[in-house]
């Protein structure tokens, strides 16, 4: 643990005391490790959540994206190798992992899953769309979804892409690109937004961000991984699990990158563990707002959840068998059952549908 | 108040029901659908006068909701919304087959036949545009042949009507809109709440046009559930309020009824929490919707006025034949619920227990199989 900088609840007191700029109503709780946590507001989570945690994302994304477009052009320009395409496709798809899991904000409103992440796509409706040669965005708005976006870009860089791919390779790169813009627009406007301003805008602000970590975490664990595994067993002998990636490597990647972002979002970083956020000054992770809220036994249970899940998932092979992939989402069902049976009650938020709920 | 067993025989009476505890029950088979420990289930429940176990069981990868019994003993299971799976299973062989949905649709939770056997109606959602669909499906391959628009969103439970009803012809598919707007983005998340529009729809069985629509006053209330009563011909509606007012919420009606005329709200109603889990027609006239959050077991005679309740641990899971009604727990040690026969038949009210120890966590729906 690093203690140069942990702040006991002494000094912290004492730093109040001093006229430090922190809330002056504020109650404290007290982890096993004698690290106090001060409680922290919805409105304080949020801060740390769209003031300083999303931006940057939506930052990078932008700028894998707009790579992603630069290397598409200097591929259709002349004899560029179609691996740098390849990868800047990988490095923009993990930006875009990274920002949308969960789907918050920007990325809800404008459907951008739908946008530029539409799996399955559908060979025959691209290659329709190869076909009507679309010469602008504005064109590619008459083109369905599922020939749009990573998941029809993967299709035709798996193949060899030719002249006649070319225009349109360009013009999905511009699509993801475009989206990209909009979404780090859009993240740059929440981030300038004082939550304290609009109770009821920021209490619903912080249910959707609730709601939707479960949410991004089912769709890993249900929609990613199992779902694919049972639509292969029960297709009968000789079925592969339709996965939303075509390559193994590929699919692990993009499920350890959703994982991180969750994680991200849900675990204290070790500098966290030994100096508590501050709020309005950094990211407070849910694990935080448990300990703020005095729930230091469900947080611990929080914490080993999300370690075991963690663990689960960086040492599974790129080739995993089913029955590890089976292991693996039962793991991350134990997070998605501890979420749903007590961390969300614990902060007081109502989960939408719920599997505690009838229907 | 919950009611004392001498208002609840009194109640069982009126309904029908001669007053005789602990009397003969038939043997019956339950389709039902269950969680135990980690996993999901559907499965046959045997069920006597004071036991019930587990005939058959099949585990399912998620939840399942919708049930329903095929002439040839054969059952079809469909996931909870959003779901993706719609499910064959034969009990006496195991034989399975499987049906995933389209990516760009998802099962709402019911499934229904044809009178006939050759076709299966499923409420489904378009995930582009949040609309309800029915799936017209192939009985035999179970793929889709078909989509009809519910017009409204989040469609639940449907019903073909017994007989014809309101200038209704008979097989009219009722249609239960939720009205609650989902899409794939925001998962369960409940979004623009102040956009409801719960409807109750009635669609030709030939070709799905729209025969009729009707709405409650109160556009926070969902309507989900439904069950018909032959005696009076009135469909009873099971609802689960949505109001931003927690207040409001929990007083709200728990069931509406529809005539072929008119929908509209039940009155004079105890406050219920606002969720009606299940409902089923009584065998005597009227209907009864399990109310799992304040552990009763609601009555109300064919025009939806409040007649009392039966406590009941987590009442959910609800059905009836035209002898016998039946209701689950959700927590299987409080035992399942029985009674309600009518005057020819009599039984009275009883509740039977698990032969195990097992804690099943039985689900929402259950279905009488028949033989």
């Amino acid at each position: 643990m690093n203690t140069r900088h942990a702040l006991t609840r002494r000094r912290l007191l004492a730093a109040l005391a001093a006229g430090a700029v922190l809330p002056t109503a504020i109650a404290w709780a007290q982890t096993s490790s004698a690290l106090a946590f001060p409680y922290y507001s919805g409105e304080q989570a949020l801060q740390g959540l769209y003031g300083v945690h999303m931006p940057p994302l939506a930052r990078a994304f932008d700028a894998e994206a707009q790579a992603l477009l630069a290397a598409a052009r200097r591929h259709c320009s002349g004899p560029a190798a179609l691996p740098e395409l390849r990868e800047a496709w990988r490095k923009a798809l993990l930006a875009w992992q990274a920002l949308s899991s969960p789907a918050l904000g920007p990325v809800i409103e404008r459907r951008s899953q739908r946008q530029i992440d539409f799996w399955p796509p559908r060979p025959a409706l691209l290659d329709k769309a190869l076909k009507s040669a679309p010469q602008t965005l504005a064109d590619m708005e008459r083109i369905g979804t599922p020939a749009k976006g990573f998941p029809a870009m993967e299709l035709l860089l798996t193949g060899r892409p030719g002249p006649a791919h070319c225009p349109y390779l360009v013009l999905i790169a511009e699509g993801i690109a475009a989206e990209a813009t909009v979404l780090r627009t859009g993240f740059d406007a929440l981030a300038a937004r004082d939550w304290t301003q609009d109770e009821e805008a920021a209490r619903n602000a912080f249910a959707e961000w609730i709601n939707q970590w479960l949410g991004g975490l089912e769709r890993l664990r249900w929609m990613h991984i199992e779902q694919p595994v049972q639509r292969a067993r029960t297709a009968g002998k000789d079925h592969q699990p339709p996965f939303a990636r075509l390559t193994a490597a590929d699919n692990l990647t993009e499920w350890r990158a959703q994982w991180a972002a969750l994680r991200a979002q849900a675990r204290l970083t070790p500098e966290q563990a030994a100096q508590p956020p501050q709020p309005g000054q950094g990211p407070i992770p849910i694990e935080a707002l448990l300990l703020g809220k005095g729930q230091i036994v469900l947080a611990q249970r929080w914490g080993q959840a999300l370690d075991s899940a963690d663990a689960a998932i960086q040492r599974l092979p790129a080739h995993a068998s089913e029955k590890a992939l089976m292991a693996l989402s039962k793991t991350l069902k134990g997070v998605t059952t501890l979420y749903q049976a007590e961390v969300a009650a614990a902060l007081d938020v109502p989960l939408g549908f719920s599997d505690a709920d009838g229907d | 108040m919950p009611l004392q067993r001498r208002e609840i025989l009194a109640l069982l009476a009126a309904f029908g029901a001669a007053p005789a505890w602990a009397a003969r029950v038939d043997h019956t088979t339950l389709l039902a659908a269950w969680q135990l420990k980690d996993e999901q289930h559907i499965g046959l429940l045997s069920v006597d006068g004071a036991r019930w176990s587990i005939q058959r069981a099949l585990t399912v990868p998620t939840r399942a909701h919708g049930l329903w019994a095929e002439t040839d003993g054969s059952v079809l299971a469909v996931a909870r919304r959003p779901g993706d799976w719609l499910l064959r299973w034969q009990p006496r062989s195991g034989k399975t087959q499987w049906h995933w949905i389209d990516d760009d649709r998802r099962f709402n939770g019911h499934v229904i036949a044809s009178a006939d056997g050759a076709t299966l109606w499923t409420t489904e959602t378009d995930l582009d545009t949040a609309q309800g669909l029915i799936g017209v499906r192939d009985a035999r391959s179970l793929d889709k042949a078909a989509e009809w628009a519910t017009h409204g969103m989040d469609p639940h439970q449907l019903l073909a009507l017994p007989q014809a009803v309101g200038g209704l012809p008979a097989g009219s598919l009722m249609v239960a809109n939720g009205g609650i707007p989902t899409l794939p983005e925001t998962g369960r998340s409940k979004r623009a709440l102040g956009r409801m529009d719960a409807s109750l729809v009635a669609l030709h069985p030939a070709n799905g046009e729209l025969l009729g629509q009707w709405r409650l006053s109160d556009p926070y209330l969902s309507i989900r559930h439904l069950a018909w009563d032959t005696a009076s011909q009135t469909l009873g509606i099971a609802l689960q309020a949505e109001h931003p007012d927690k207040a409001t919420a929990a007083s709200a009606p728990v069931l509406a009824v529809w005539n072929g005329q008119t929908l509209r709200a039940a009155e004079a109603q105890t406050p219920l929490a606002g969720y009606g889990g299940d409902i089923c027609a009584l065998p005597g006239g009227g209907f009864a919707v399990s109310c799992p959050r304040v552990n009763r077991l609601a009555l109300f005679d064919t025009q939806g006025h409040w007649q009392g309740a039966i406590e009941h641990t987590e009442a959910y899971a609800l059905t009836a034949d035209p002898a016998h009604w039946w209701l689950a727990s959700s927590r299987s040690q409080a035992g399942l619920l029985q009674g309600g026969a009518h005057a020819a038949a009599p039984a009275g009210l009883t509740r039977a227990h698990g032969r195990s120890e097992q804690d099943l966590q039985i689900d929402n729906h259950w279905v009488p199989i028949a033989g």
